[in-house]
């Protein structure tokens, strides 16, 4: 019975994996990963410690210089998620990794010129990295505060920032998400929802207290885990209203949130296959 | 007490704990002073209403008057190219200076740590000039010699029902040689 309960827990981490698999092969099927970057020469970093140690080293300018490395770090990375995938206790693959999507998020990022959110895409690597089990289990743990932190933090800011107290202000954010899409006469249901909302600022208003709704509940996660299923469904469903309604698709958190569906598996008794 | 994460962390590992209490201490002074950074995120989206009015802009790069269009591209691709644009285009706009050479020069009046700091943490200059042509064949599309680029700026209003294109101007232009 145990050993059923192991490999059950096992093919959950081993699914979450399979979905880091899945977002960093939109990266390659939209044409956009380290393969396809070759030769841009524009990037723009911010006051941030980690993207100066790569810049300053050089990484970036390197890869995006020279395809067949751009190339090499593809395919090294696709291989070694789908060896992780098959093995998703191997802490050698899991630090591998982690210091690959690192690179490729800071490099992607800087080229863009803008650091969007998804850190998740190489911290859901955070408590493969360790080899003990003990070990594994407090870096799950402090990995789980920080992803609700990142979360509840934004609650915060809306409140600091009296964000809730003018019911135009989502109307106008929303003004700013789909110009690109006038712009080429690419319209559709998207663009007549964000038109809508533009011109009913209550309704807008009232989405917008949803998504704080939404963030505010991850303080439950501070004391319980035991409604961890329910704070990733909401979470997930907040990021896919976030790509409908505003553009801004999570591919690169999905995986990340997906391990709230572990943080029961997580902290237990050592399983016999761990 | 004994089911503190932090004391039970303790009692595992005296190295993993003074770990985490360094990162969430600088966690905290980072998030105090408002800063945004890889480790550190600071997820003030949407939080402030900067533009105060249903008014937007964007920017566009035409190849002989033809606009290229990037929308209908998948998800990672359409970002990148809307949003490097708009880093670019801030770029033009901003004196062709990225936000770090401005940020360098003031925190490092040295002159050797900030010209080595800008060699490796700012784009190399001679050649930036051509990254519309990168962004254009980025995109998809072919440019051939003698055409021109230009680069507009869009201004949009949006009132009820509609998009409103309220002007647009031209901030950027060269011929392919």
């Amino acid at each position: 019975m145990e050993t059923a309960n192991d490999n059950k827990t096992l093919n959950k981490i081993r699914i979450i994996f399979f979905i880091a698999l899945v977002e960093y092969f939109l990266f390659i099927f939209s044409g956009s990963s380290f393969s396809f970057l070759q030769g841009d020469n524009f990037f723009s970093i911010e006051v941030d410690p980690l993207s100066w140690g790569f810049y300053l080293a050089g990484m970036p300018q390197f890869i995006l210089k020279h395809q067949w490395c751009g190339i090499l770090i593809d395919s090294i990375i696709i291989i070694s998620l789908l060896l992780f995938v098959r093995d998703p206790l191997n802490n050698r693959l899991a630090i591998l990794l982690f210091l690959l999507l690192m690179l490729f998020y800071i490099t992607f990022m800087g080229h863009m010129a803008h650091r969007n959110y998804q850190v998740g895409f190489f911290m859901v690597f955070v408590p493969f990295l360790f080899k003990g089990y003990t070990n594994k289990i407090f870096a799950y743990e402090s990995l789980r505060y920080f992803l609700l932190f990142f979360y509840l933090s934004a609650a915060f800011l809306k409140i600091t920032n009296h964000s809730l107290a003018g019911n135009e202000h989502f109307s106008h954010l929303l003004s700013g998400q789909f110009t690109p899409y006038f712009l080429e006469g690419n319209t559709g249901v998207r663009t007549d929802l964000n038109l809508y909302l533009i011109s009913h600022p209550a309704t807008s208003h009232l989405l917008f207290i949803i998504s704080f709704i939404v963030e505010l509940t991850t303080i439950i996660g501070f004391f319980t885990k035991r409604f961890d299923n329910l704070l990733a469904i909401a979470l997930l469903t907040f990021h896919f209203g976030n790509w409908l309604i505003m553009d801004i698709a999570p591919f690169g958190q999905v995986a990340f949130i997906c391990l709230l569906f572990i943080s029961r598996e997580m902290t237990k008794k050592k399983p016999n296959s761990f | 007490m004994k089911n503190l994460f932090l004391y039970r962390l303790y009692t595992h590992s005296r190295a993993a704990f003074i770990f985490i209490v360094v990162f969430v201490t600088c966690y905290a002074i980072v998030f105090y002073k408002k800063m945004d950074m890889t480790l550190f995120p600071y997820n003030s989206m949407y939080t402030i209403d900067f533009n105060n009015k249903n008014t937007a802009r964007t920017y566009g790069v035409r190849i002989n008057g033809e606009l290229i269009k990037f929308t209908h591209r998948p998800y990672w691709k359409k970002d990148f190219l809307e949003t490097s644009l708009n880093g670019y285009s801030n770029y033009l706009n901003h004196g062709e200076k990225v936000f770090l050479e401005d940020y360098l020069s003031a925190k490092f009046p040295i002159g050797t740590i900030r010209t080595a700091m800008l060699m490796n943490l700012t784009p190399v200059k001679n050649t930036l000039y051509l990254w519309p042509l990168w962004f254009a064949q980025f995109a998809g599309y072919k440019v051939t010699p003698g055409a021109i680029v230009e680069i507009f700026q869009y201004n949009f209003s949006f009132d009820r029902t509609v998009a409103n294109l309220v002007d647009s101007s031209s901030i950027y232009k060269f011929a392919v040689k």
